[in-house]
Parts: C-alpha cells; structure tokens; sequence
C-alpha cells in the first residue's frame, strides 16, 4: 500500500524535544548499505580521498558521517545550507570534511574551490546527498573535478533493515511496541525509507493527539487514511 | 500458627494491600498476602514484583508463631462482611488450609506456602529525606492528574520526581504530562541528595490512599531504580521507571502576556455544564474571550449545543480559544485559589494556568484546534 498523507488532529500537543542518536553499534549493516559501511569503517584507506554517498532520505547517510566523524580527531561535519567561505579557510585545520545532505545548494563556484583547496592540502572528503553529485554541475571545472569522486549508493531497504529503522525511531523518542505490529508496518507500507519515516511520524503524531497508544488499530487508521 | 486479631485493624491493612495485588495474575502467589507472626507481631506483606507493600501490626494476640499466604481479595472481601470490632481467631490447620472464625462465622481458607512468595532485597544507599505528608499528597494529587495512559510511551506514565532550586531554597518538584497537558508542583525540603526518578503511576494512586488514610511521619529513601516510602509502621517500595523524561521546562511558556482571571468554581460549573451536551466529550469547549467576560460554548454535531456567559478580566483584546473540558476541569479543581489566572498568546500555543493560592504549583495544558 502506498502509504498517502496525515489525518485530521484536533487537540495539539507539546512539542518535546527528542534528540537522535548516532552510535556505531545502532547502525545496522544490510546489503544495500554494505558497500557504505565498510569504506566509512575503513578510513583512511580509501580508494580516493573524496567519497559521495548517495542514496534516498534517511538511508543511513548522517549516520555514517556521525561514525566518520568520531573516527578522525580533526572533522568538520557541515549542512549543505551552512557551508559559506569561511570554510575553505577553516579546512587547512582539518583531516577530513563532511557535507551533508547536499541538493546542488552550494554555489558551483565556492564548491570548485573547495575541491581545489582539499586537493592541495590532501585532505579527504565526504559529501552525502539524495542522488549521484556526477553530472549534477553546470560549471565545466567542477563537473570535470566531480569525475575523481568515488561514488557509492545505498539501495532501497531490506525487510531486515526496515525492522531496525521502526525500531530505533522508536526507540529514539522512548516508544516500545509489540514486534507483532513492526511486522505488519513492513507488509503494508511501501518500501522506502522517507515513505517509513513519513508513516512513523505520523502514528506517533495521532497516537499523541489523541492520547492512545500504538496498536493495529491506530495503524490502519494511518494506513487507511 | 494462631493468633487473634481485631477485624478493623486487619481490614485497614488489607485495605491497602488491594491496591497493590493485581486481580489477574498468572502466578497464583502474587494473588496472596503473605501472614507472618514473628517477634511479637504480625507482618504483612503483598507485591505485584513491581510494588511491594508491607504493614506490621502490634496489637495482636499470638498463640503460635508461623506464616502463611492466602487470597488477599477473599481474606478483605470476608473481612469487609464481618461487623466492626469482632475479634478474629485464625489459625493454621494445615500446610494448605487457615481456619478463620469470627462471631458465628467459621472459614476455612486455602493457602500456599510462603517458600514461593517473593523476597526482596531492602538495601537503598540515597539519603533518608523526610517528607510533610500532607503536602507531598498535595503534590502527588496536583500533578497525577495529566500522568499520561499511554503505555507505549512508558516514561510518560508516571511523576517525574526531581529537585529543583529557588531563591537559595531547594524543592523537591513533581512533573507529569500526557503531552496534552502538564502539571507541576513542589514542596521545599531541606537540603538534600536525591537522583530524580519517574514514579509509576500505581505506586502514585496507592501512595495517595496511604496518604490519605494516615498522619504518620513521611520519609522517603531511593536507589539506582527503586524507592522506599516509610510511613509509620507501613512500607511501600516500588520499581521506578527505566526512561528519561523530556525536557519538560522547553514547553512551559514564560512569555504569555494576556492574562485572564476567571472565578475558579464558577468556571467549573459552566465548562460541566456546556459540557452535558457532548456526550463522549469529544468535542472541544470553545472560549470567546472578552474584556468582562467569557462566553463558554461547546458543539456537538449529534445533541446540540451549549452555551454560557461568565464574569471574568481579560488583560488584551478579544481571543478565541478552544480546550479539551476535561483537562480544563481537572486543572480548575486543583485551584486552590477562587480564582483561576490563566496565561495566553494565542488561540495555538501552551497556556499556563497558574493558582495564586499555591505559587509552588503551575499547569501547563494545550489548545485543540478551533
């Protein structure tokens, strides 16, 4: 089932701020994250110094740069919206710099430079984002210097995969359900990861509005709506 | 074993032990109370393996010493039958068999042996930290009422116990939500080591029915997961619960400048009575706020609907707003105050609800959509 949109909620509720978390031993290795996994836990012997990794919403990307950046002592580990010129300076003070969830919204020209200042310090690069960054570039340098990247994808999710995704996101805001329903979730949403994501947010949302707990009742609400 | 005992100073205790014996368990034993006559007393004891409680009672004649277990909602509910101030003669006629006799009443009563019952360790290393019994049940009444039911989420569903510092006074603060709804309350204490913990919520109802029932000097005493609660001769040890609960002071407004002071019971009367006409209280109580006045109304699309005008002071211009009744209802009748001031911005963000009679305690409750 193709899992559509949110219900109507009447009562409002507080807005509690729950932090994710990042731990290597929470990161859950499948086959379609597998080849990711092991270049980030090999570190520094990499194929090239710079690496993008690809692949849908919630795939896992952060995390890996979470367990990139507690490898290396010197990292940087930056938003895409965030990056601005000061970083081509601040990079000479680090080993390794992450750009995440990058959407081509970095200007073409201060990205050429900072692939121009890594190549001359030699330090390594990770940039993580929603589809391959090669031929994503207008500007010809840029597009030309995006060919020395390795590129990696993570594919869409196993069934195993998806069991340790409704966990942990629950387990995140301190939520426990019957594994019995984690099962049902995986039969009847459709397998991806922002359409899971999308659903999970959304049960916990009616379960909070109205005040009931996560049962196969409040599921199918979602499911059906 | 036998002894006699005076029917009400059991009852009382059993009383008690009701609260925390589940009425269906899958191990027969923890249906049970556990009698044991041992120097001089008799000790009694009932758990649900989350909540142990134990009671000793003095005043009691042993012929022979010895213990037994036997069903605790059977014992209470013959107990409760028997007129006041008999005396009861129980004796243990065999490993599986208690002789009750009363007046011209004559039981016999199945047991278990007491090899199976429970034990528990009672080693805590916390401070002993003691308690105003009156104004703990204050705290424990004022906040267990937005303890959240929804046992997905385990870590709501209790009183988040911590301290808290003001002025150079220490308090020990009580927090529950629901996340529809918060309520906050504190008693200062003196100055004090305590790791916070979240209460369960039946160890919060059974703490208020020993509360209430007895003046006796509170003290309260905590470990990594568990507190012990002594009162008088009567002890309460639970298991707290294993979660963190959520930055709670983030949702708490601080900068709500419209300011509506209504009569507290009057607007208790008026919210119950638009009410009545939704009958699941599904629908929301809408308030139409003025300068002299709130007009309350409530509209169900299925009986009708309700409408009411009641004085109040409105600081800011005219705003309307909509709340869940019930959670209006049980905040106002925490109101010490006969006036309630409640705290706006806007028709969608948390209102705080203060009693001006109790500056120790606040509520926090969210709108519903209009």
């Amino acid at each position: 089932m193709v899992y559509q949109s949110i219900i109507n909620m009447d009562q409002l509720t507080f807005k509690f701020p729950f932090s994710k978390k990042y731990y290597e031993q929470d990161f859950f290795v499948s086959s379609n994250n597998f080849s990711a996994f092991k270049l980030i836990e090999s570190w520094p012997n990499w194929p090239g110094k710079w690496l993008n990794i690809f692949g849908e919403r919630g795939s896992g990307k952060t995390h890996l740069s979470k367990i990139l950046e507690k490898k290396i002592k010197k990292t940087k580990l930056i938003e895409s919206h965030n990056v601005d010129n000061k970083i081509i300076k601040e990079m000479s003070e680090i080993e390794c710099l992450i750009i995440d969830s990058f959407e081509n919204n970095i200007d073409e020209n201060l990205l050429y430079s900072i692939l121009n200042q890594s190549k001359q310090i030699d330090n390594y690069l990770l940039i993580n984002s929603t589809s391959s960054i090669n031929n994503m570039f207008k500007l010809k340098d840029l597009k030309s210097r995006s060919n020395s990247f390795i590129f990696i994808s993570i594919d869409l999710p196993t069934d195993e995969l998806l069991k340790v995704i409704i966990s942990k996101t629950l387990s995140d805001k301190q939520i426990s359900i019957n594994p019995k329903l984690t099962d049902f979730i995986i039969n009847n949403v459709e397998r991806s990861y922002e359409n899971l994501f999308k659903f999970l947010k959304d049960v916990d949302e009616l379960s909070l509005s109205t005040g009931k707990s996560i049962n196969i009742n409040l599921i199918k609400k979602i499911l059906n709506q | 074993m036998q002894f006699s005992v005076k029917r009400d100073v059991l009852l009382k205790s059993l009383n008690f032990v009701q609260g925390v014996v589940e009425k269906k368990n899958t191990l027969p034993i923890l249906s049970n109370v556990l009698l044991q006559l041992k120097d001089k007393k008799l000790s009694i004891v009932a758990t649900d393996l989350d909540i142990i409680f134990y009671d000793e009672i003095h005043d009691v004649k042993i012929v022979n010493e010895g213990s037994t277990t036997t069903s605790a909602a059977i014992l209470y509910d013959i107990l409760r039958k028997i007129s006041s101030n008999s005396e009861l003669n129980f004796e243990l006629k065999s490993e599986n068999k208690l002789s009750l006799k009363s007046d011209n009443s004559d039981f016999n009563l199945l047991c278990l042996p007491t090899d199976n019952f429970p034990t528990f360790a009672d080693e805590f290393e916390g401070h002993e930290i003691s308690l105003n019994n009156s104004r703990f049940l204050k705290l424990l009444n004022k906040t267990k009422i937005s303890i959240s039911n929804d046992d997905t989420r385990h870590y709501l569903n209790g009183i988040f116990l911590h301290l808290t510092e003001a002025h150079g006074r220490q308090f020990l603060t009580g927090v529950a939500t629901d996340s529809h709804r918060l309520s906050s309350s504190s008693l200062e204490i003196d100055k004090n080591d305590f790791n916070s913990l979240i209460l369960p919520r039946k160890t919060v109802f059974q703490l208020c029915s020993l509360l209430a029932e007895t003046s006796d000097q509170l003290t309260m005493q905590s470990s990594e997961n568990k507190i012990k609660f002594t009162l008088g001769k009567m002890k309460l040890i639970s298991k707290v619960i294993d979660g963190k609960f959520p930055d709670y002071k983030k949702v708490v407004p601080t900068s709500n400048d419209k300011i509506l002071t209504v009569p507290s019971k009057d607007f208790v009367s008026s919210i119950e009575r638009v009410a009545s006409v939704s009958l699941d209280r599904k629908e929301g109580v809408k308030l139409a706020i003025n300068k002299d006045n709130v007009q309350l109304s409530v509209n169900s699309a299925n009986s009708g609907d309700g409408n009411e005008k009641i004085k109040a002071e409105f600081s800011s211009d005219n705003l309307n707003i909509s709340f869940n009744s019930k959670y209006l209802i049980d905040i106002a009748s925490e109101i010490e105050d006969k006036n309630l001031k409640i705290n706006l911005k806007d028709s969608v963000s948390p209102v705080l609800i203060e009693d001006l009679s109790d500056k120790n305690s606040y509520y926090v409750i969210m709108p519903m959509k209009i």
